[in-house]
């Protein structure tokens, strides 16, 4: 027996060391995993808000936004997209570190995890789970509205000319009163240069799209009104949630 | 009945695994079968004192037998040793927060590593032995690692895979830029000279 060898067993026997039990060994891997996997679902669940938020816009008002270049670029939810990407990213170092993730090239893995986001994303915002995650989130934290609903974001901006609510009053003829998404009431008013697209009969509990100029403490001047014809599925009441009508 | 010295050091290196959990004193035999590889490997890294150099087989052995339930079946016991030396020598390179010395590299494996990276080589293998330690101590400590595995310890591109945890690709990117770079660290001490045969 060599010098060292002997030296390493004595040190082994005095400081009593042991391999690591293999139960621990497998519970570990066995955490590794189920963080990958749950982070992957989580990514995955991250992808269809973004494929439900861009799913939901009105893309015939994207002239209203200076054409659909415009449109898209405000309409993508760059929040949730973060969001997928940081996931991802998790997934990738965890995948790396695992027993054999090494063994593959980065674009495997990464061309993997984006391929199975696509397809659970999809999965989950076809069974409907999307609308309900949307709705908890709205409630339950206070910048989801004004940070991940790139949706709410185009349309609840007053100083930068778009409003969006739901008709409460109509005052005149050339006057109404509009409820929007965040519960505060507003005095709109046209003149007859004024489109609305399509023709519509102004009535109450009309959800509306208005594109125009902000007058004052809640007045708005419209110069386009357009209807909000894409019905949310499962739609939730509650104020801050804008469930149009389906159009006829 | 008892195995006797010989047939232990007749069994392969997965067979001595699984009796050295049952006896760690078989524990030993694969110590003794890879003291003097994973002792060179080290001191190929970095001109380590000699106690330093045992202090860190002490370390690497001993890692290696609290992991030996994590030893994978499907890799060769070979790559999975040098992967918790390598990783050892650099904990211990980040610890000291130091860039290794030079070390020697005169012997034929310096003139293969010069041949294979396409630099012509003196006959004086001595003088070519010398500017090749000054110029892998001038690599990025990466760079200089896997030309060491590669031509020194004579390691496959799937082995040195499985060392560095890194997909087979990457490593022959790797080696090709280590080779480049070397190329031209040499090229500056102005090595070439004619060979002759």
């Amino acid at each position: 027996m060599s010098e060292l060898s002997s030296k390493i067993l004595n040190e082994i026997e005095e400081k009593k060391v042991q391999p690591t039990p293999h139960w621990q060994l497998v519970m570990r891997t066995a955490a590794d995993w189920l963080l990958i996997i749950v982070t992957l679902i989580l990514g995955c669940w991250a992808f269809g808000m973004v494929y439900f938020l861009l799913s939901r816009e009105d893309w015939g008002a994207a002239p209203l936004f200076g054409g659909e270049p415009q449109f898209v670029f405000m309409a993508v939810p760059y929040a949730w997209l973060a969001v997928f990407v940081l996931l991802s990213i998790l997934v990738y170092i965890n995948f790396r570190h695992s027993k054999r993730g090494y063994r593959y090239a980065a674009c495997w893995i990464v061309g993997g995890i984006f391929v199975l986001s696509l397809a659970g994303g999809w999965a989950i915002n076809e069974f409907g789970w999307s609308q309900p995650t949307h709705d908890m989130l709205n409630r339950n934290l206070g910048f989801y509205h004004h940070s991940f609903d790139s949706h709410a974001m185009m349309w609840e901006n007053p100083d930068r000319g778009f409003l969006a609510g739901r008709v409460v009053d109509i005052v005149d003829p050339s006057k109404f009163d509009l409820n929007d998404v965040d519960d505060r009431l507003w005095l709109v008013s046209f003149g007859p240069e004024a489109v609305f697209s399509p023709q519509i009969q102004l009535v109450p509990g009309l959800p509306l799209g208005v594109m125009g100029q902000r007058t004052g403490d809640h007045l708005f001047l419209a110069k386009k009104i357009r209807l909000w014809t894409q019905p949310a599925p499962n739609c939730a009441v509650g104020a801050r949630n804008m469930c149009p009508l389906r159009s006829n | 009945m008892a195995e006797t010295t010989l047939q232990l050091q007749q069994k392969s290196d997965e067979e001595l695994v699984s009796l050295s959990l049952i006896d760690k004193n078989i524990f030993a035999y694969l110590i003794e079968r890879y003291e003097a590889k994973l002792k060179r490997y080290v001191n190929r890294l970095a001109s380590f004192s000699h106690e330093e150099v045992e202090d860190l087989l002490q370390e690497i052995f001993i890692k290696v037998y609290k992991s030996l339930n994590d030893f994978d079946q499907k890799l060769k016991f070979s790559s999975w040793i040098y992967r918790i030396a390598h990783n050892q020598v650099i904990s211990r390179f980040r610890y000291h927060q130091a860039r290794p010395q030079a070390v020697s590299f005169e012997d034929d494996r310096a003139v293969n590593l010069l041949s294979d990276a396409e630099i012509e080589v003196e006959v004086d293998r001595h003088l070519a032995g010398e500017e090749l330690s000054r110029a892998m101590a001038e690599l990025k400590p990466e760079q200089r690692d896997i030309l060491i595995l590669r031509f020194f310890e004579g390691k496959s591109y799937d082995e040195l895979s499985d060392i560095l945890k890194k997909p087979s690709g990457t490593v022959a990117s790797l080696i090709h830029v280590a080779k480049k770079s070397l190329k031209q660290k040499l090229e500056k001490t102005k090595i070439n000279t004619n060979t002759t045969n």
